[in-house]
């Protein structure tokens, strides 16, 4: 038989018993974490297997190392000429900002002086437009591209709602104080590989290649990416 | 300091070290002994001090009251460097420029021997990695180590910075970062760059595609600590997934909704 002690313990014990349940309930979602966004999270999932997709990718079909052969051709003309120009001018060391803006133009002046009669498509060959923009189709529409996309448009030049369009212009710089979309991974590693004198970044929907030192602008592949627009 | 203000000078913080053998702060996915960590308390010779800035270079009022917010603060509590997280210098970056928004609110720091150290933004000419005063060495990405008794004396252990630039987050630059991060021997290791991983802001948000290539080097490496600029609000991230955080909203600026779009 219960004694009143007992009984009136019976409380008590439910409070201990129910008290670390209800915490623990409580506390699932802040120890998940990312728990308390499922729908980020489903969403980064899905951009996590993209990406080690795209991190996988090689250009293995015949029709796509033809192409690029041309490509990689001329990326590395270009590069040599970067190098040399570079090395003539001595412009390796960090310098103050004056030194800074001051090679950057040299650099920029040296090249384009050199590449006088570079015309849109001299790298981006016709042969080889369709597979960039077959490339970065890839990585830009569906459902899980959707923060690629975003990516894109940030930092855009007339794709981001506070930058500013620009005109960019083959051989000639990357305009001062503009700034750049950023490239998502995905993109980077889909796209054939550059050497560090070059970088991929988008204006609107084109494909530039910059002299990631001159800030020159080297050649520009039009509407090489779908539609933006983020819905 | 208003909230605007509050969202540009993102922390201030300091990092206690450990004078022994530890773990990392999160722990590493590896399994590892457990071992005992004796923390020196901020403020105390041995602790490793510096102040995080990140999206500031308009040259604003808000820009120099925060610059002199921080001299102040480093009177009292003097952290020997400062990282910046990118966005450093908006629009043109003409020497003159570059004085007004970097050289001249800065200047009471700079004079006291602070040394800033930087990383890229989406706004910032990739060019200022050659710019002398961002100790940047001329390169996108990059790593360093700071110790017991400031930057200058650099020993064993430690704490080791890397700078990632999250606008170009290219092959290269990550097989740079495993390589750094796996060889690193620093009790502590932290990441900075320009665009979050998880951010609750309502301009940006999280950086899907940068998380899904960093998180499993920073888990798998046992990263201590990242700070990220970008959305203009102050979050604190609560330290999960072996170290890595998950926001957990403290203070944002104009009432829960974030700063205009940058």
């Amino acid at each position: 038989m219960e004694d009143h002690a007992s009984r009136a313990r019976r409380p008590l014990l439910a409070c201990f018993l129910i008290g670390p349940v209800a915490a623990l309930f409580l506390a699932v979602p802040v120890l998940a974490g990312p728990g308390q966004k499922p729908e980020e999270e489903k969403e980064a999932a899905k951009v996590a297997k993209k990406v080690e997709k795209a991190l996988g990718r090689a250009h293995q079909a015949e029709e796509e190392r033809e192409a690029l052969r041309g490509f990689q051709e001329e990326v590395a003309d270009y590069a040599d000429l970067h190098e040399k120009k570079l090395a003539k001018l001595g412009l390796r060391a960090p310098a103050d900002s004056l030194e800074t803006v001051a090679a950057q133009k040299e650099l920029a002046h040296a090249i384009a002086a050199s590449r006088a009669k570079a015309r849109l498509g001299d790298i981006f060959r016709p042969e080889v437009q369709p597979l960039f923009r077959r490339l970065i189709a890839e990585q830009l529409k569906g459902q899980d591209s959707l923060a690629a996309r975003k990516a894109i448009v940030e930092g855009n030049p007339g794709q981001d709602e506070d930058s500013a369009p620009i005109v960019v212009h083959v051989n000639a710089e990357y305009p001062s104080g503009a700034p750049r979309s950023t490239v998502p991974p995905s993109v980077l590693m889909t796209l054939p590989p550059l050497p560090a004198s070059l970088h991929y970044r988008f204006v609107g929907r084109d494909l530039i290649l910059v002299d990631s030192v001159a800030q020159l602008v080297v050649d520009i592949l039009p509407a090489a990416a779908p539609d933006l627009a983020i819905r | 300091m208003n909230h605007a203000m509050i969202s540009r000078l993102l922390v201030v913080l300091w990092l206690a070290l450990c004078p022994g053998p530890t773990a990392p702060l999160g722990g590493a996915t590896t399994a590892r002994a457990p071992v005992t960590r004796t923390l020196t308390l901020p403020g105390k010779d041995g602790s490793v001090r510096f102040a995080v800035i990140g999206d500031t270079g308009r040259g604003s009022r808000e820009q120099y009251e925060v610059a002199k917010q921080m001299a102040a603060f480093h009177d009292a509590f003097p952290f020997d460097f400062v990282i910046m997280l990118g966005d450093n210098i908006y629009g043109s970056d003409t020497p003159a420029e570059m004085a007004n928004k970097f050289a001249t609110p800065y200047k009471p720091l700079l004079d006291a021997g602070v040394v800033f150290r930087a990383s890229l933004g989406n706004h910032d000419n990739p060019n200022q990695r050659f710019y002398q005063p961002f100790n940047m060495g001329g390169e996108r990405y990059y790593t360093f180590r700071a110790s017991k008794g400031g930057i200058a004396k650099v020993t064993e252990g430690g704490v080791r910075f890397f700078a990632l630039d999250t606008d170009y987050l290219d092959k290269p630059q990550l097989e740079w970062l495993e390589k750094e991060l796996s060889s690193s021997s620093s009790d502590w290791k932290v990441a900075f760059f320009h665009h979050p991983l998880y951010s609750s802001g309502k301009t940006h948000g999280s950086a899907l595609e940068s998380r899904a290539v960093l998180e499993p080097l920073f888990v798998k490496y046992g990263v201590s600590a990242v700070f990220s600029g970008h959305d203009h609000i102050y979050e604190r991230i609560k330290p999960q997934k072996g170290g890595i955080g998950y926001p957990a909203p403290v203070v944002r600026c104009a009432k829960g909704t974030s700063a205009p779009r940058t």
